[in-house]
């Protein structure tokens, strides 16, 4: 093992991890540009490398782009990659009181721990874990999806009602276009543009970064405040908060990594459920959407530990766990690399060389975040709001389109960010809607090959409620939809008891 | 957290939400009426989802009437805001995305962003001040135009100009 340590340690490959983390950060930062664009862009430069350099590099530039979402998602509340999303509920109201630089030094520090917690299940626990994937049907994608849903809950403040309407406008977003089972075409109004579906990046940062457009220009007030006598990293501060949040920090990573496994799952999901779990079992579960570091600290460790995660499927079964590992994958055949089961025996120097140049980029990201996240900050607080404002609209059109140089993209951010605005005015808020958008697909795809599989097999209950993992997962979606409603209940039956 | 929140207060009618339920409730009819053209399988979950955002709709509209009207007048102005200028930055991101086919991607993003600045300033104009912010207009717009159009190879709408 030290020997493939010392291969990952060269000058070489601790240049391209070092210029990988940076330039996948930067991709990452940008709105409309993702993780798997990052990798796709600069995979044909590691064909002329040997196969190990040439993984570090593209795993270097995986788990800087997954963290890079995480800047624009604290700083202009636009989710850089659409895993970063739940990073937005509690760091842009971070950033907003003036607690932005704290936000992004927590997030660096999270994001660290995940990447690395994801890159040590893939060294020690890769071939046992990837049976996870494989037990993994239909009904467990469609109870996972429904998992996902039941953060409406904790993103429904002020009225559930509301929460759960606007989650099932945006499932029935996601069903515009070619239908996943059956190629019906639903929803598209006889347009051509609409049989696509509805672009889930553009939904994004139209939803979330137009209504922030609008309500800039509606006051002079300052776009973000700077705390008095909190300048710099506050890399202690942060650190203390991060130690006091061990548990949420490594729960969190630890669902990343196991959602990273499942293909198709993704970050958004992992940081999803992660943040569902953490407001679940928190002591301030009414902080959460208001600033709470404990929300940072567990999307974004949950969506980098999903690199790792995402790599065991790919390595020992040859299916991508996400959508930038099926590039990876495809650059890997082109190495003349055969995966499978022997890999990690067979070309063993290649993968351990390689996974240990994916921990010591993630080790990297800790130096890189905090330079980029404090000039990224500091650019973002110093630019008059004038010239903020069309710089930040500029970046979603570029953003938008850039995803399938598609201008009926834009022409749909700017739909939904004007409708998102509205709606957010009489208390519909983006986030439920957002949610039924992205696990729409996952949700529909798993409820209706369940349903094909049952009725083939004369056992269509026992398809949804008959699989131990199914059932797991359906209690713990019930335990976090129910659980604030429990625990007031246990506490004023306590209050009520004489011992207390 | 931008996310609409209805506050801790005493609650009162709100119309708008009763308006918008109704809307959220007819969307879910017409769903279902494009649903009977659909096969079984492409139809099951659209028709679950439509029939319960019927039933929340109608919940909300139930909820909102059984409350108290709000006394005086409507709903509490949240400050001084300028709509004009937000109905503004809206029409200038619709034209842009509108136009960016037409008439060329470069030419419309570096129009409408001078347009932007000028909706979005409100420190009055000196010539330094619209040569400075004029000036990063151009810079922020030729540097991404680069960056996607050179570096990242995105074939961008050239249209009538450039």
């Amino acid at each position: 093992m030290l020997d493939f340590l010392a291969q990952a340690l060269t000058p070489f490959n601790l240049t391209l991890a070092l210029v990988g983390v940076v330039l996948g950060t930067v991709i990452g930062a940008l709105p409309g540009l993702s993780a798997t664009m990052a990798v796709a862009v600069l995979v044909p430069f590691t064909f002329a490398m040997d196969p190990a350099s040439g993984l570090i590099a593209l795993g270097a530039i995986y788990t800087g782009a997954i963290y890079g979402g995480a800047f624009a998602a604290i700083l202009v509340n636009t989710p850089g990659t659409p895993s970063a999303i739940a990073t937005t509920f509690d760091g842009y109201p971070m950033a907003r009181r003036g607690d932005g630089s704290l936000a992004v030094t927590l997030a660096t520090l999270s994001s660290v721990t995940g990447g690395l917690v994801g890159a040590v299940f893939l060294l020690l626990l890769a071939p046992p874990l990837a049976k996870v994937a494989l037990a993994f049907g239909p009904p467990e994608y469609f109870w996972l999806a429904v998992f996902g849903l039941t953060l409406i809950s904790a993103l429904s403040t002020g009225n559930m009602l509301k929460g759960l309407i606007g989650a099932c406008f945006g499932l029935l977003l996601s069903m515009v276009g070619v239908a996943v089972v059956g190629g019906d075409i639903r929803f598209t109004l006889e347009s051509q543009t609409l049989l696509g579906g509805i672009n889930v990046i553009a939904a994004l940062i139209g939803l979330y970064c137009i209504p922030v457009l609008i309500d800039l220009v509606a006051t002079p007030d300052p776009h973000l405040k700077v705390a008095a006598g909190a300048g710099g990293f506050r890399l202690a501060e942060a650190a203390r908060l991060a130690w006091r949040s061990k548990v949420n920090l490594l729960r969190s990573s630890v669902i990343g990594t196991l959602v990273g496994i499942l293909p198709g799952a993704g970050g958004s999901i992992a940081a999803l459920v992660s943040y569902s779990e953490a407001r679940r079992s928190s002591k301030r579960p009414e902080r959460f959407g208001q600033g709470e570091p404990d929300g940072i600290m567990a999307t974004e460790s949950a969506n980098n530990a999903t690199v790792g995660g995402g790599f065991i499927p790919t390595l020992v079964l040859g299916i991508p766990g996400t959508p930038p590992d099926a590039v990876i994958l495809g650059a890997l055949l082109v190495q003349g690399i055969r995966t499978g089961p022997t890999l990690f025996v067979q070309q063993g120097s290649i993968v351990y060389t390689f996974i240990f140049g994916l921990l010591i980029a993630t080790v990297l990201m800790l130096p890189t975040g905090l330079v980029l996240g404090r000039y990224a900050y500091q650019s973002i607080v110093s630019i008059p709001k004038a010239v903020l404002v069309p710089t930040v609209a500029f970046m979603t059109v570029i953003g938008s389109y850039a995803i399938q140089n598609s201008p009926s993209d834009v022409v749909i951010m700017w739909a939904l960010g004007v409708m998102g605005w509205g709606l957010n005015r009489f208390g519909f808020s983006p986030s439920p809607i957002v949610l039924g958008l992205i696990l729409g697909q996952i949700a529909e795809q798993g409820f209706v090959q369940a349903y094909l599989i049952g009725n083939a097999t004369g056992n269509v209950a026992g398809m949804y409620f008959g699989r131990p993992i199914s059932l797991a997962i359906l209690a713990l979606a019930l335990l976090t939809l129910f659980y604030p409603w429990l625990s007031d209940r246990w506490r004023r039956r306590r209050r009520g008891t004489p011992d207390d | 957290m931008t996310d609409g929140i209805e506050g801790g207060g005493p609650k009162y009618r709100d119309y708008p939400s009763i308006g918008l339920a109704v809307l959220f409730a007819l969307l879910g009819v017409w769903v279902l009426f494009e649903t009977t053209a659909m096969t079984a399988f492409g139809s099951i979950f659209p028709r679950a989802i439509a029939i319960a955002m019927i039933v929340l709709s109608m919940a909300l509209v139930v909820q909102q009437l059984r409350r108290p009207r709000r006394p005086g007048p409507g709903r509490p102005s949240s400050g001084p805001e300028s709509t004009p200028r937000r109905v503004a930055l809206a029409a200038v991101m619709a034209a842009w995305a509108l136009s960016m086919p037409v008439v060329g991607f470069f030419v419309t993003s570096l129009l409408a962003f001078l347009v932007l600045l000028a909706v979005a300033n409100y420190d009055g104009w000196t010539p330094r001040r619209m040569l400075l912010y004029g000036a990063s207009g151009v810079v922020v717009v030729a540097g991404f135009y680069l960056l996607f159009v050179k570096a990242l190879l995105v074939p961008v709408p050239s249209g009538w100009l450039f």
